[in-house]
């Protein structure tokens, strides 16, 4: 159907084009000789020289790593808790269902001042560790909402035609649960991972003194001022933030989370 | 005897992990609001009302009311946005829909970070605006480091958030709705005034809601657009935490945010009667 | 005996089964039927395991099985929608219980072919199942539960997904494949004349009761009350009074009612004076003018007329009740045409009626 109001499709493109505006800009900033003055041409050499440099692959890896942990660890205990609930989730108590979309709702600075209290309460070192822990906090509960809908859409008589067909509960899980909702596990996966990968505000919080990320190393540039590094490592942040999030985008199980901000 | 039963134990790992990573740390920050601390900043564990009393003062009722005024024009500003956004997204069709929807949301899901520094880049001192202003021969604009600053930062980051309720409570007003409207002779105008507004003004109220109380707690959009002398609520709450030390008076205001996003999410629970899954 | 329920009862909700007590013979086929919501798929969840009964045991070959999980019992289903499992191709599916089993690969491999074979989708063996069609996966949901040769072959509303044509088709089939491969058959099912064409016996089942067990004829032609005769095949019904006793030469009685008086036959059982009587449409005849017969007579006149192909059924008004009788076409062509408004005579025998106690619902 074409859309017939012009007014209204002419503010919806302006509203989309004001918000790529200042991400286009960035990725041109990149390539230019003088990060300061536009007129002064192009150049690659400082993405050239950012790629010799530690400054883009210590945050970039510690990034990676922090995203591959917290999200394996977030995609077990989602699943565990949506396997464990998904028949019984429409009767939860308020209590419980809150607690489990506190996560999402919160803001989160009050998340990651939390946590942080929490952890220095329990006396633990910042760093590492307690990034990935705090990460997996909050993309938990985005798995158990994919999770759940995932089994939901599975056969509910599946699971008695198994038991009715010879197999064990074990069975059941491992045989024919498990592998029908290996999409699911890909697609929340990728979520808990994106969400870690683009954090930055928690990461700031739990992460102590020593551990840069990649949004904590752009993040202490920009405290600096305008430099051919900043605007370099921002073009690498786009490239890779844009791709996880058409890849998320291409898996139908995520998109729909994606598509809700 | 359903199929997955068999492993309620797997659920309380979750709800574990829920309760000491979730709820503990809330408890903490509810606990910590209590406490009062001495001048060093070393915590007395003595129940007190102190930290409440003191946001009171008129020192933090003025950062309460700009912080409120910025926030609210902030989330105005959204809504006016947002609503032709949502509205061209739930009325066009097909692959249309579809890629407005994804061209909407990359840009949300690329670094926070980085949405922040486009918009330094754009504003600053030697941003692009100042350049062409500059080519014109025009003064400088100096946005950034002033409220202005903040306020755009505000809108641009919180636009989606209210774009995605209001195009849903759209998508899910019956399409015929229209069609019976205009068949009954009301204009566009009334149709819009009269079947479409009164239908999703929940939406849109819940929606601005869970925008502005978030934009209350910000703190890197202030601290980093707003320049050292613009007060902002969540960021006089992180400073309590990270400069001056007290922690009970941090969590004092963490705390109240928290209640009204509570207070949020039961107001929309009794008037949508649905689950809170539903919610997100 | 194959399977005996002994009293078995199950309370859920505002759901009593009440006391069951049923045997199915070995290689029968035998159908449960009864609308829906009257408890025919507890009893078959009874048996497949999936509930336990509050009340009661359940013998498969002389073994109490009562208290045995679904895995453990040798009893398979097909399931109303099939429940397929989506990650496995027809033959995994197939092959699915066999491999629970630990079984050999080559003895999997010639059983599901055997049973590929028997239900006719040999070539649909690599596909997925969302790539096959309802018939299809309605035939891989049968051969996956016969594979492993159950004891017992439980089967939920199987055909009620199909379309009517497929349907028809399937019935034809799956009373061959019982005969064949000689696995107790037990239907669940609320289409009565799939019943009627399937099963050695049936049980029928009103409000978590089961009413009449027995062969399609006895059900049909004997129905024990009016929900059964009702349920089973359409009806006409005349209520009324019993007069007086039986002849002694003809056994026949005679019976007051708002529609006439009539003779009717008792049929063994002790009656109230207070009765119904069961017409079948196809044991009555439309008659265009009075013949003087032997048969019991109605006047009434043609209220409505259906055209139906092979035959045509007409709705005769007689007093305040109407009245179903068909024609056959062959009958009705020889005929003298009839048109709304028509009188006309309905005639049947007194052995044809059933009669049975009046009854309220």
């Amino acid at each position: 159907m074409r859309f017939r109001n012009p007014l209204v499709s002419f503010m919806f493109w302006t509203a989309i084009g004001l918000l790529y505006l200042p991400l286009v800009y960035l990725v041109f900033q990149a390539f230019l000789e003088n990060p300061n003055d536009w007129r002064g041409g192009f150049t690659l050499k400082w993405l050239i020289k950012l790629f010799d440099s530690p400054a883009l692959w210590e945050p970039l890896l510690n990034s990676v790593e922090i995203g591959v942990l917290s999200a394996t660890l977030a995609i077990s205990l989602g699943t565990l808790g949506a396997v464990g609930l998904s028949n019984i989730s429409a009767f939860l108590p308020p209590v419980i269902q809150t607690l489990i979309i506190l996560p999402i709702l919160v803001p989160e600075v009050i998340t990651g001042l939390s946590l942080l209290l929490f952890f220095l309460l329990c006396r633990f070192d910042l760093g590492f560790l307690t990034v990935v822990v705090a990460h997996a906090s909050f993309s938990a509960s985005f798995v158990y909402f994919i999770m759940v809908e995932q089994l939901r859409k599975l056969d509910p008589q599946m699971g008695e035609a198994a038991q009715d067909l010879g197999a064990k509960p074990s069975e059941v899980f491992w045989k024919v649960t498990l592998p029908n909702i290996i999409p699911g596990i890909m697609g929340g996966w990728l979520l808990a991972f994106t969400l870690s990968f683009d954090d930055f505000l928690i990461s700031f919080f739990t992460s102590g003194a020593g551990l840069t990320t990649l949004p904590l190393k752009i993040y202490s540039l920009m405290r600096i001022g305008i430099s051919p590094e900043l605007n370099g490592l921002s073009f690498v942040m786009i490239c890779i933030s844009t791709c996880l999030v058409l890849l998320l985008i291409s898996k139908e199980q995520s998109r729909k989370w994606v598509l809700k901000g | 005897m359903k199929t997955t039963q068999y492993l309620p134990s797997s659920a309380w790992a979750f709800l574990i992990w829920l309760i000491t990573m979730t709820l503990l740390p809330f408890t903490i920050i509810l606990g910590m609001s209590f406490l009062e601390r001495t001048e060093l900043g070393t915590i007395l564990f003595s129940f007190s009302l102190r930290n409440y009393q003191q946001l009171l003062d008129w020192v933090y009722l003025k950062v309460l009311v700009k912080t409120v005024w910025l926030a609210l024009m902030a989330t105005l500003s959204c809504l006016a946005i947002g609503f032709p956004v949502a509205y061209y997204l739930a009325r066009v069709q097909g692959t249309m829909k579809s890629l407005g929807l994804i061209l909407l949301f990359i840009p949300f899901w690329t670094n926070f970070i980085l949405r922040i520094y486009g918009i330094v880049s754009l504003f600053g001192s030697n941003g692009i605006l100042n350049q062409l202003l500059m080519f014109l021969g025009l003064p400088k604009a100096s946005i950034l480091y002033t409220r202005w600053g903040v306020y755009f930062g505000l809108v641009y980051n919180y636009l989606p958030f209210l774009v995605v309720p209001i195009y849903s409570s759209l998508e899910k007003l019956d399409p015929f709705l229209r069609e019976a409207a205009f068949d009954l002779g009301a204009t566009r105008f009334q149709t819009f005034r009269k079947v479409i507004l009164p239908n999703i003004k929940e939406g849109l109220f819940i929606g601005s809601i869970f925008v502005f109380i978030p934009m209350l707690g910000e703190y890197v959009i202030p601290d980093l657009l707003g320049g050292a002398k613009e007060a902002f609520l969540g960021k006089v709450m992180v400073e309590q935490f990270f400069i001056l030390q007290d922690w009970p008076l941090g969590s004092a205001i963490a705390t109240m945010l928290s209640v009204l996003l509570l207070a949020a999410l039961w107001l929309q629970n009794r008037w949508t009667s649905k689950g809170l899954a539903h919610a997100i | 005996m194959l399977l005996n329920l002994e009293a078995v009862t199950k309370n859920f909700g505002g759901f009593q089964l009440h006391p069951l007590t049923l045997s199915i013979e070995r290689g029968e086929f035998f159908s449960l039927l009864g609308p829906s919501g009257c408890g025919k798929t507890t009893v078959l969840r009874l048996i497949g395991g999936f509930e336990s009964p509050t009340s009661g045991r359940i013998i498969l070959n002389g073994q109490d099985i009562t208290s045995l999980p679904p895995h453990r019992r040798n009893i398979h289903t097909v399931f109303q929608r099939y429940a397929l499992f989506p990650h496995l191709t027809v033959f995994e599916n197939i092959a699915f219980p066999l491999r629970l089993k630990k079984m050999a690969a080559s003895e999997i491999c010639s059983r599901v072919t055997e049973c590929l074979k028997l239900v006719e989708i040999e070539d649909l063996k690599d596909r997925r199942t969302h790539q096959i069609s309802g018939g299809q996966a309605q035939r891989t949901a049968l051969a996956r539960a016969l594979v492993a040769k159950p004891d017992l072959l439980l089967l939920d509303e199987p055909l009620s997904a199909l379309d009517p044509e497929l349907r028809m088709k399937m019935r034809e089939e799956l009373k061959t494949i019982c005969k064949k491969v000689g696995i107790t058959f037990l239907l669940v099912t609320h289409d009565q004349e799939e019943a009627l064409q399937l099963s050695d016996r049936i049980a029928v089942f009103k409000a978590g009761q089961c009413l009449q067990v027995g062969t399609p004829k006895a059900i049909y032609e004997d129905p024990v009350d009016t929900f059964v005769a009702r349920f089973i095949g359409s009806v006409n019904e005349i209520a009324g009074e019993l007069q007086g006793e039986p002849s002694p030469e003809t056994g026949e009685l005679a019976l007051a009612s708002n529609a006439g008086n009539f003779k009717i036959k008792k049929n063994g059982h002790p009656l109230p004076r207070q009765v119904s009587v069961i017409l079948r449409p196809e044991k009555m005849r439309l008659l265009r003018s009075k013949s003087t017969t032997q048969e019991n007579l109605m006047e009434g006149e043609i209220q409505d007329q259906t055209y139906l192909g092979s035959r045509t059924e007409y709705s005769v008004k007689i007093g305040n009740s109407t009245f179903k009788v068909f024609e056959q076409e062959l009958e009705r062509l020889k005929k003298r045409r009839l048109n709304t408004g028509d009188r006309v005579f309905l005639a049947w025998r007194s052995d044809d009626a059933i009669v049975l106690p009046q009854q309220t619902v």
